[in-house]
């Protein structure tokens, strides 16, 4: 079993490379054969229409329409299903699988297996919903298959995912969109405008807060409910049985699966946070996370947290307290503490606000104006993914790419290795490494579960 | 000898202890713990407890003692708590003791462990741990020793050991592509 699926891991990067030479020895499909070819598909060819017989390969034209494979389909990954254009629904829970297959047009393929839906010739971008430990390896696959991405947040697990993720979009040349959809947020535009021209002056510490991470809950190891193939859903982590307040939802509250709010939520008031301080080519020289451990229950994340990141040219700090502050009863979000003003960001999805006065804020012709894709939708999560099928075509960096995503997601990834050693640690944002702490360094990458690689 | 709910007690006590956000009483509790080793044998017994709040809070000191010895400048420590790990990991203790021990010694071993902790790649119950732990150990002698355990281990077991080395033998190909401004 592990041998016949290792196999087939690296079957797949030589199919795509002998799709690859198939593809440039052929013409080009034009536009006119499409239409003429339109007969065929009412005489019963499959309802999605292969886009790379429209396009060149891995390019589909600006008016083509793309077609997706939905891996991970459960929680907010189903939220990204385009009904009309799916070739494909993958989940490792086969209820997640039926439901969703209701809301969809034509016969999708129906898989718990997700190279299934990398093998398919016609799908040209998947979206990734999946826990957070198979992000990376699914990303890296499907950008070596040619697969453009929108993985959900946080980017990875590990300094050594994220590495390995930027690596393969940079090297296989694809469109990877994480979902931190603040970066398409008007509110969080208008904070970050209004911080970036200097009105709350020069700021010298962002504070986040949060509401506590969830404690409680030991569950029962058991076996697993029919539906669900566990040790799919375990995929590269650590093999344990089966336990109800492990399984979903709540992986979020174990540090081999996820790693608690600070890698949740966290990731998008993060990310808001590095927007408005202009730091998405910089990185913090130190951090050091306090908190207290959950003393009931399977859940591994510390219960309350505070953590503190140091930058330097400028210097400033950011902090994450849980409970903290909870400025006017909000469960999440940022305070900006400037040298003449503060300023309140909430949230950092597709929930952000902000304060009055940023909200009326337009800079002057000469000031800074951050861009902002100009989408008609009051959904910031909408627009996070218009954004993201509007780079397919073009071919540009999305807005929250897989860079940015990674450099943003090293906060809580270094913040949750301090929290588990114990101490503060330095870190070289340019190696990616800890400085003079080689048992920090041990924890950067996660070993795999075989047949599970990078 | 304090009796056993008290000692439970105080297990979970000192957990939140060295956990705590003041350093001052970080350092108390540490300072109480006295000499880390000697503690790995006893918290490893109780973290196999039907009361499920003291077992946890016993692997969990276990954790933070691990990570407390592999600190930079500690390296005897780190010797003496991990010669203690391996101990328990070679043991007649049930399983998940077993294995919560060689997952800490991938933190805390050196290249003076990895023999003992090779030895286990041939112990089925505890094999797949033995070898995540030395992924995590840098170092030639690791490095040998899943050389040496691809050519003499089992058929089935062969592919973890081949993946763990392909896996050390990756290196990071981004290294400050990040930073670079769009």
């Amino acid at each position: 079993m592990l041998k016949s699926n290792s196999k087939a891991l690296l079957c797949l990067s030589a199919e795509k490379e002998k799709r690859g030479k198939a593809l440039k020895t052929k013409n080009p499909i034009t536009r006119r054969d499409l239409i003429k070819g339109s007969a065929a598909v009412v005489a019963g060819m499959p309802y999605v229409l292969p886009s790379g017989v429209i396009a060149l390969p891995g390019r589909p034209g600006p008016n083509d329409r793309i077609v997706y494979g939905h891996i991970g389909i459960g929680g907010m990954g189903r939220s990204h299903v385009v009904a009309d254009s799916c070739a494909a629904l993958c989940d490792v829970d086969s209820n997640h699988l039926a439901e969703v297959a209701k809301t969809v047009k034509g016969t999708p393929l129906l898989t718990k297996d997700y190279r299934e839906v990398l093998d398919r010739k016609d799908i040209d971008a998947v979206t990734i919903g999946t826990p957070d430990h198979w992000h990376a390896i699914m990303a890296v696959h499907a950008c070596q298959a040619g697969k453009d991405v929108y993985s959900e947040k946080p980017t990875c697990r590990t300094i050594q995912e994220g590495q390995a993720m930027v690596n393969a979009a940079q090297q296989n040349k694809r469109v990877v969109q994480i979902g931190a959809q603040g970066r398409s947020n008007p509110m969080a535009h208008k904070a970050c405008q209004f911080i970036r021209n200097g009105q709350i002056g020069k700021v010298n510490h962002v504070e986040v807060w949060h509401s506590n991470n969830w404690s409680g809950g030991w569950g029962t190891e058991k076996a697993p409910p029919l539906e669900l193939d566990w040790d799919k859903w375990l995929g590269p982590a650590r093999w344990r049985p089966y336990n109800s307040d492990c399984a979903h939802f709540n992986f979020r509250w174990l540090m081999d699966f996820g790693g608690g709010f600070i890698r949740d939520r966290g990731n998008h008031v993060l990310s808001v946070a590095m927007w408005c301080m202009d730091a998405d080519t910089k990185g913090p020289v130190s951090v050091e996370a306090t908190g207290q451990s959950n003393p009931n229950g399977i859940w591994d994340v510390p219960v309350t947290m505070q953590v503190k990141w140091e930058f330097k040219n400028p210097d400033w700090t950011m902090t994450w307290d849980q409970p903290g502050a909870q400025y006017d009863k909000i469960e999440w979000g940022a305070k900006y503490h400037g040298d003449r003003d503060t300023l309140i960001v909430s949230g950092g999805d597709g929930g952000c606000d902000t304060e009055e006065k940023a909200k009326r804020y337009s800079p002057p012709a000469d000031g800074k104006h951050i861009f902002l894709d100009p989408y008609v939708t009051d959904d910031p999560t909408e627009r996070h993914r218009q954004n993201w099928r509007s780079c397919i075509k073009s071919r540009e960096k999305p807005v929250m790419s897989v860079e940015l995503g990674f450099n943003v997601v090293i906060l809580p990834i270094i913040a949750n290795i301090s929290y588990q050693l114990g101490r503060k640690l330095r870190w070289d944002s340019l190696m990616h490494r800890f400085i003079g702490d080689e048992e920090a360094n041990r924890m950067l990458a996660q070993p795999y579960r075989a047949p599970y690689f990078l | 000898m304090l009796e056993e709910s008290k000692l439970w007690a105080r297990v979970v006590e000192l957990l939140m202890h060295v956990k705590s956000d003041k350093a001052e009483i970080r350092t108390a509790a540490w300072n109480e713990m006295g000499k880390l080793s000697e503690k790995v044998i006893p918290l490893s017994d109780l973290s196999s407890s039907e009361d499920k709040p003291v077992a946890k809070a016993a692997k969990g000191l276990l954790e933070a003692i691990a990570h407390r010895a592999a600190r930079p400048g500690a390296k005897e420590e780190a010797k003496e708590v991990s010669e203690k790990l391996l101990e328990v990991a070679s043991s007649g203790r049930p399983v998940p003791v077993r294995a919560w021990a060689l997952h800490l010694l991938g933190f805390t071993a050196d290249g003076r462990a990895v023999p003992g902790i090779a030895r286990l790649l041939k112990v089925t119950e505890v094999q797949e741990e033995a070898r995540l732990a030395l992924e995590r150990i840098p170092g030639s002698a690791s490095t040998s020793a899943l050389k040496g355990a691809s050519k003499t281990t089992s058929a089935p077991f062969r592919p973890n050991i081949e993946q763990s080395l392909r896996a050390r033998e990756a290196t990071p190909k981004t290294v400050g592509t990040t930073l670079v401004k769009r």
